[in-house]
């Protein structure tokens, strides 16, 4: 009877196999009682008509005591009581609060790629910008990033995704490997070096967050050039200029006197992301041809200022197969009228016996067909790149499949990178003029490392299976068509 | 009105909509590297401090592109009033200051007041109370 100082008491059991004692409470000078060993001593209780028994420890009779009437349910909840009342709340508060933190710094977004918003794959593709490291889904996004790179942070902060790592702790400028605390803040997050740090960036973000336009990869303390941001110990700015320092001490000597550092290395300085002889950033005229059709596709790069930076595109292909049938070497030239519209003309030259052959020694394998073998148009338009929630769309005139010696083909294809993997897979139609057959090609791309993708196609009639290497101006590639001819293809842009 | 899209030091956005309609707002374009500004700094912020609460609001807007002389300044001064941040020039291209400090009163989205340079306490004390009354 716990929590009954005194009074009559009587045990009553219920249906359900509750019980409880009665008896009387001179503490409450009421009858009162509880379900047994629950403790519930002070709950008023039901009325019960029946004869009033005596108090087992006082010997008192109860008067017209009321009875509570409880069920297992009211029994649990007795139970939950005495445990509440328990519980040391300075220890809950602790957990709550350990769970709550946990909760949040699990919670931080994953960064994702900033022209695709993909999630970022294992050996990404990465770039430095500003002092950012940033990393993307597919090869071919690094290039259109730094085309406007502002332009895709600032997308990403208003779609409140976290695209790029600075490298730096933004408030005491100075590189940052094992930070004690992060804070995302217009796409970018930044590290802390200190509690410190963190709380004045959380107090004026946008002061902190702020990057001059112009920066040097020169340390202006010892004139050294610095390889990449990763490389430096930090930074200063100083009228207008980001200097990046090679090592710690060099920032604390230019602070001293700036202006006699800056004066050093002038030459060094240059707008945030131009091309400089280190190739950090890509150089202007690199013109790409990924096989990422969704990411980049025809993507050119543009120059510092904004314009198309090279125009031209030759490339030239060669398969080591010697049937008449096929069209063994190709050469087109493109020129890029717009940034999505390409027009060129291209040359197949098969290996058909019944043409006349050409004397020139050095050329003597690499046949082309009897002098009607035209020289032919091409075109290829993005009607549109791809898209969170669309496809890429590419409408295009060109040569005719691989497997015929002449003819051409108007093809659309849709593609579109699988969310989370570098993947790729593509569709077709195409009409084409050799046998007037309409046919559906289809693929995937795949990122196989940074700069390298593997490329299957099936033109619908034969697979054919690409790796090629996406550089600054070039794009080699290794070509096994039909599935067993060898084959070797190269493009430049200038 | 000229157009205002910029951002605060705390990283909040600021436009025309966001400045109050009802009550005059002082906007006051400056550099850290401005003397005249500097100068008249201590005054602005007693008169700040002074101003019955609510009467009217003050707005500052730096056009420093030396983010290491701003910073160093603002965290010495920790201003009480939102300083927008203009490093690209945007808002004073569109506001049309050819020097700094420069002074705007603006009430019920018109500019009622505007000036460049040094003015004194009474005169801007008088000028906002105009502007209040209008």
């Amino acid at each position: 009877m716990r929590g009954f100082p005194g009074g009559t008491a009587r045990k009553v059991t219920f249906r359900g196999g509750s019980s409880l004692v009665q008896c009387r409470s001179s503490r409450f000078n009421t009858n009162s009682c509880a379900p047994e060993g629950t403790g519930f001593g002070d709950l008023p209780l039901p009325s019960r008509s029946d004869s009033s028994p005596s108090c087992p420890r006082l010997g008192q009779p109860a008067r017209s005591a009321p009875i509570l009437i409880l069920s297992p349910l009211h029994l649990a909840l007795a139970k939950c009581r005495d445990f509440v009342l328990r519980i040391n709340m300075k220890k809950l508060s602790f957990s709550i609060l350990l769970g709550l933190m946990a909760l949040f710094a699990q919670a931080a977004p994953p960064l994702t790629c900033p022209i695709m918003g993909n999630e970022i794959p294992n050996g990404a593709t990465s770039t430095t910008f500003r002092g950012l490291f940033v990393q993307f889904c597919c090869p071919g996004c690094d290039l259109r990033f730094l085309a406007e790179p502002e332009k895709y942070i600032s997308k990403a902060a208003d779609e409140k995704r976290v695209v790029a790592l600075s490298l730096f702790d933004p408030v005491a400028h100075i590189a940052v490997k094992d930070p004690v605390g992060t804070e995302d803040y217009r796409g970018i997050r930044y590290p802390f070096s200190s509690a410190e740090s963190l709380a004045k960036f959380r107090e004026m973000p946008e002061l902190y967050a702020e990057a001059p336009d112009m920066d040097s990869l020169t340390c202006p303390v010892m004139q050294t050039k610095i390889a990449n941001y990763k490389d430096a110990s930090g930074y200063a700015d100083f009228e207008g200029v980001r200097y990046y320092f090679c090592c710690a001490g060099c920032d604390a000597k230019f602070l001293s006197d700036p202006a006699k550092y800056a004066l050093l290395v002038k030459k060094s300085v240059r707008k945030v992301g131009a091309p400089n002889n280190e190739g950090l950033s890509p150089k202007p005229g690199s013109r790409i041809m990924p096989t990422c059709a969704g990411c980049a596709g025809e993507a050119r790069l543009l120059s510092a200022d904004g314009s198309l930076a090279n125009r031209w595109t030759l490339s030239m292909r060669y398969i080591n197969e010697r049937r008449h049938t096929a069209s063994r070497q190709r050469i087109s030239i493109d020129y890029a009228l717009s940034p999505r519209l390409s027009v060129g003309l291209e040359r197949s030259g098969s290996d058909d016996s019944t043409g006349p052959k050409k004397t020139n020694g050095i050329f003597n394998t690499l046949r082309f067909s009897d002098g009607d073998t035209p020289i032919l148009p091409r075109a290829s338009w993005f009607i549109t790149t791809e898209g969170k929630h669309h496809p890429s769309l590419v409408l295009g005139l060109t040569s005719d499949r691989l497997s015929t010696p002449h003819g051409q083909a108007f093809f659309l294809t849709a593609a579109h990178t699988i969310k989370g993997v570098p993947i790729t897979p593509f569709v077709s139609v195409k009409t084409n003029s050799f046998d007037g057959k309409t046919v559906f090609p289809f693929g995937a791309n795949l990122q196989v490392a940074p700069r390298f993708t593997l490329q299957a196609i099936n033109d619908g009639d034969y697979t054919h299976l690409l790796l090629t290497h996406l550089g600054q101006r070039q794009t080699m590639s290794i070509m096994l068509a039909k599935s067993k001819y060898l084959g070797f293809a190269w493009s430049v842009g200038f | 009105m000229p157009a205002l899209d910029l951002r605060d030091t705390k990283g909040n956005t600021w436009t025309l909509a966001s400045l109050p309609r009802e009550k005059p707002v002082l906007i006051e374009f400056w550099a850290t590297w401005c003397t005249t500004c500097r100068a008249m700094a201590p005054m602005l912020k007693n008169i700040y401090r002074d101003r019955a609460a609510g009467s009217w609001d003050y707005v500052t807007i730096s056009i420093d592109t030396d983010l290491s002389a701003l910073t160093k300044y603002i965290e010495a001064e920790r201003p009480a009033w939102p300083v927008l941040l203009d490093r690209k020039g945007s808002a004073s291209k569109a506001w049309k200051v050819k020097s700094v400090p420069a002074f705007f009163i603006v009430k019920n989205g018109v500019i009622q007041a505007k000036w460049e340079g040094k003015i004194e306490r009474k005169a801007l004390e008088l000028a906002l109370i105009k502007a209040a009354m209008n």
